[in-house]
């Protein structure tokens, strides 16, 4: 495999892991926590970006403590060789799993909004095609593609001052109502709209400049719990508590609220421009999960086991019976997530007790 | 066994050289012309001329008898030669004082073979061992013309030729510094076509052209008849359907290129030339946008960017809406166009292809016929096909708009091969969009954008400065800005001198 492809420099870091973090989570997240907290959900949507801020700092720390080795690596130095490996297959299970139900929960999305009658396992496909090109390329033009989320956010800023007028900021007082319990009880499930930052764990080896690494991965987290929390805050204060409920996809809901003079909505031109950053978000795992299966099994960059490896996803994706089964794998996923994460933080202060191939100064 | 190695080859070397044709020239005439006239068999335009030097010591004048200037030949070369002694023949020093611009030496047939088609003129005389090669070259050659392809407004006029010395010198002409290189190579195993490398010494990038010249160098094929060909060994990315290096025959435009640090091959035998590496967006630039003011250039970028995404996506968008998300159209609009289209018995796809296949062909057409027929060709197909489709209830009014405008816009885009690019893959658009409606049209966007960050002319990426970003070039990509912000290079070719202009102010 050419190694060229795979280095990519810490800016680069930055947009992926805004690219991974917005994309399929943020579409529910409104709704969910609507239910839960009512319209103190920001509040949630906050706190969980500065809970994952502090997890991603955790994980970076340990990360430089052996400069140029991925987890996989660092696992078989902590826990012994065979303890390691086992440790290896339930992450890689864990990043496998995220790329199947993300590109589930994609195709749902596509499906519900866009094309409802068609089969889904052809959408399935369809929709694959673009993270299979880009995949096969390698971490680089993955990062390269991934620019196009700084281009969402800013169309998604434009929009929001078309519709600020319906706007109401009375929607979101008083502040706290749903108390205290509530809101630090949503942060769990809020937290799926943050997961990927963990795979930094994977690529941190193929990063150039890895003494800006820590800067900008965490300016990555604050920009995607500022946008979390801005559009929270939006869709809330546009529909109100009690109407967001209801919706699936309250940001696309919000798309046709304006009245363009030509086009008559808006929301399919939402729906296109969101597409990429879905695309980015899948490619992101599914890279990781083709890349991780590579190095643990040593196989060498192939047409055929990569197509194999395609089919055997868009398979797996089709478990769950329904859209309502498929948000059941999602709230799983979540917790799944949150289960390596905290291993993650474990392993970091673990690595100062057992000090075998940290890096010296 | 080390000093018997030398030995053994030696006559190892000998050995095959019994069994090859004879190369070195020998003292006796005769044998030399029999080897000659061997090699130039069923060579009709080759003439040997037989003369008698003083004492009727035989000699030869050999040339190509199309591709020298006669005139000159006798003025300058055998007139001269003719007035000599064969003993002031015999010594190299005399010959070199002849008035001809250039006199070489050749002491092998090979060399005597190579000069004689290049258009040199070759002396042989009894009791010489080697032949004198004397170049006075006259090619035919059309008049250097403003090109075809490469119309504007307020720049020059001069296009390249045909032969590859006329355009190296107007190279020379519009740049007279030394600075100026050319490296030259030759390719093609049967044609010997020569290949020239110009870049601007202290300015173009020599890890650049050395990759370049390696390319070029490694290519091994008969010969290059057009650029194309070369363009499509040297591809780093054969199957993008986008150009991956410009092809211009504007003199003004390589000049430009020169300036930026870019490299321009040339290739014998074709005005086309090529310029490396280039970005996605110089293939949306006209040199009349710097010929105008900022506030022009900025205008026309803005209105060809629009015209990419009509001549790409409109008939795509048509289709999708129509088939799929009729909602989205308004609705004082949706009734006239369900109006139109109730005549019309084929779903959207076959509608658009119907039309867009004729406007195709009608192009295909119009490049190959002459002027005053593509006029009629023009009238056929625009006034008639247009007109009587919507009559005969084939297509509706407003396709014939859609394909109009897509066509329009797809004339604009002023590179070429850019605009074959685009119409391929507006193909794959129309078809997408047809059966997965708007997502066909994203996924096609996506995997359309993909490709162009995946791919890189001569290692650099294509789609800079947005993608990679340079924040410091983004002064020349869509809006132009004034020419004051202009003071540096753009970074695409990696100049080695990155400021314009002299540098000690």
């Amino acid at each position: 495999m050419n190694s060229d492809m795979h280095i990519i420099t810490s800016k680069q870091l930055m947009v992926l892991i805004i690219s991974t973090q917005i994309g399929v989570g943020i579409l529910f997240l409104p709704a969910i926590l609507a239910k839960n907290t009512g319209h103190d959900g920001w509040i949630s949507i906050l706190l969980g970006g500065i809970l994952s801020i502090l997890a991603l700092i955790i994980i970076l720390i340990l990360l430089k403590r052996y400069s140029d080795k991925s987890i996989l690596d660092i696992n078989q130095l902590l826990y012994g060789k065979y303890l390691g490996k086992f440790i290896n297959m339930i992450f890689l299970s864990y990043i496998y799993f995220s790329a199947v139900v993300s590109l589930r929960l994609f195709g749902e999305i596509v499906q519900l909004t866009v094309m409802k009658l068609t089969p889904p396992i052809i959408l399935t496909f369809f929709i694959f095609i673009p993270t299979t090109y880009v995949t096969w390329y390698g971490l680089k033009v993955i990062c390269r593609f991934s620019n196009i989320i700084l281009f969402i956010i800013l169309c998604v800023f434009l929009y929001w001052l078309l519709i600020y007028k319906n706007f109401r900021i009375f929607f979101l007082m008083p502040i706290g109502e749903a108390g205290m319990e509530q809101i630090l009880k949503s942060i769990y499930p809020s937290f799926f709209a943050y997961l990927g930052f963990e795979l930094v764990a994977i690529v941190y080896p193929y990063i150039s400049d890895k003494e800006k690494t820590m800067k900008y991965a965490v300016t990555a987290n604050i920009i995607s719990t500022a946008f979390h929390t801005f559009i929270v805050i939006i869709t809330t204060g546009v529909y109100g508590e009690t109407m967001i409920r209801k919706l699936v996809f309250p940001i696309f809901s919000m798309a046709s609220i304006y009245k363009a003079p030509v086009l008559d909505r808006l929301d399919l031109f939402f729906i296109s421009l969101w597409f990429p950053a879905m695309v980015c978000s899948f490619s992101v795992y599914f890279f990781s999960a083709y890349h991780v299966i590579n190095k643990m099994f040593n196989i060498k960059k192939n047409l055929g086991f990569y197509a194999f490896f395609i089919f055997i996803t868009i398979l797996l994706s089709r478990i769950p019976k329904d859209f309502v089964d498929s948000l059941k794998f999602m709230k799983l996923l979540n917790t799944y997530g949150i289960i390596v994460i905290s291993f993650l933080v474990i392993c970091t202060l673990f690595s100062f007790i057992n000090k075998r191939g940290v890096r010296k100064k | 066994m080390v000093m018997i190695m030398p030995f053994m080859k030696k006559i190892s070397n000998l050995l095959k050289e019994d069994t090859k044709q004879k190369n070195e020239i020998s003292k006796k005439l005769s044998e030399n012309i029999i080897e000659i006239e061997d090699r130039l068999q069923d060579c009709p335009d080759v003439m040997k001329r037989k003369v008698f030097i003083s004492d009727n010591k035989e000699a030869y004048f050999i040339f190509a008898k199309d591709i020298v200037d006669i005139d000159l030949l006798q003025r300058d070369f055998m007139n001269p030669i003719l007035s000599m002694d064969y003993n002031e023949l015999i010594s190299k020093s005399n010959i070199e004082k002849l008035p001809a611009s250039d006199i070489k030496f050749c002491y092998n047939f090979d060399s005597v073979m190579a000069s004689i088609f290049s258009g040199n003129t070759i002396f042989l005389m009894e009791g010489m061992d080697f032949a004198v090669s004397c170049e006075l070259r006259s090619f035919i050659k059309r008049n250097i013309q403003e090109p075809e392809t490469e119309k504007n407004v307020k720049g020059p006029h001069e296009g390249f030729i045909e032969l590859l010395d006329i355009n190296i010198g107007i190279l020379r002409r519009k740049i007279y510094n030394p600075a100026l290189k050319f490296k030259m190579l030759t390719i093609g195993a049967i044609t010997n076509q020569h290949v020239a490398i110009a870049y601007i010494d202290g300015v173009a990038n020599k890890v650049l052209i050395d990759r370049l010249f390696n390319k070029i160098n490694s290519i091994n094929y008969d010969g290059m008849v057009v650029i194309g060909i070369l363009e499509q060994f040297i591809t780093d990315f054969p199957n993008s359907p986008f150009p991956q290096y410009q092809t211009t025959e504007r003199p003004d435009r390589a000049t430009a290129a020169l300036l930026e640090g870019k490299l321009v091959v040339l290739l014998d035998g074709t005005p086309v030339t090529l310029i490396a590496p280039v970005s996605f967006f110089s293939f949306f630039k006209a040199l009349d946008d710097y010929s105008f003011d900022w506030i022009f250039g900025s205008f026309m970028g803005l209105i060809r960017l629009l015209a990419l995404f009509n001549a790409v996506f409109l008939p795509g968008i048509y289709i999708a809406l129509l088939s799929f998300h009729y909602y989205m159209i308004p609705l004082n609009l949706l009734i006239p166009l369900a109006e139109s289209r109730a005549t019309v018995p084929f779903p959207p796809i076959i509608e658009a292809l119907i039309m867009e296949i004729i406007i195709e062909t009608l192009r295909e057409a119009s490049i190959r016929l002459p002027t005053y027929v593509g006029t009629s060709i023009g009238v056929v197909g625009g006034i008639i096909i247009g007109q009587a489709a919507v009559q005969a209830g084939i297509v509706s009014n407003l396709m014939v708009i859609v394909v109009s405008i897509t066509a329009i816009a797809s004339f604009s885009i002023p590179s070429y091969n850019m605009g074959t690019a685009i119409r391929v893959i507006r193909f794959f658009v129309m078809i997408l969009s047809s059966i997965f409606g708007m997502i066909g049209i994203v996924v096609s966007g996506v995997m359309m954008f993909a490709n162009l960050l995946i791919i890189e002319s001569l290692g650099q990426p294509y789609f800079q400065p947005i993608i990679p970003f340079k924040a410091k070039d983004l002064k020349d990509v869509i809006i132009r800005l004034p020419i004051k912000f202009h003071k540096l290079r753009p970074d695409i070719a990696k100049p080695v001198d990155k400021k314009r202009g002299n540098n000690n102010e």
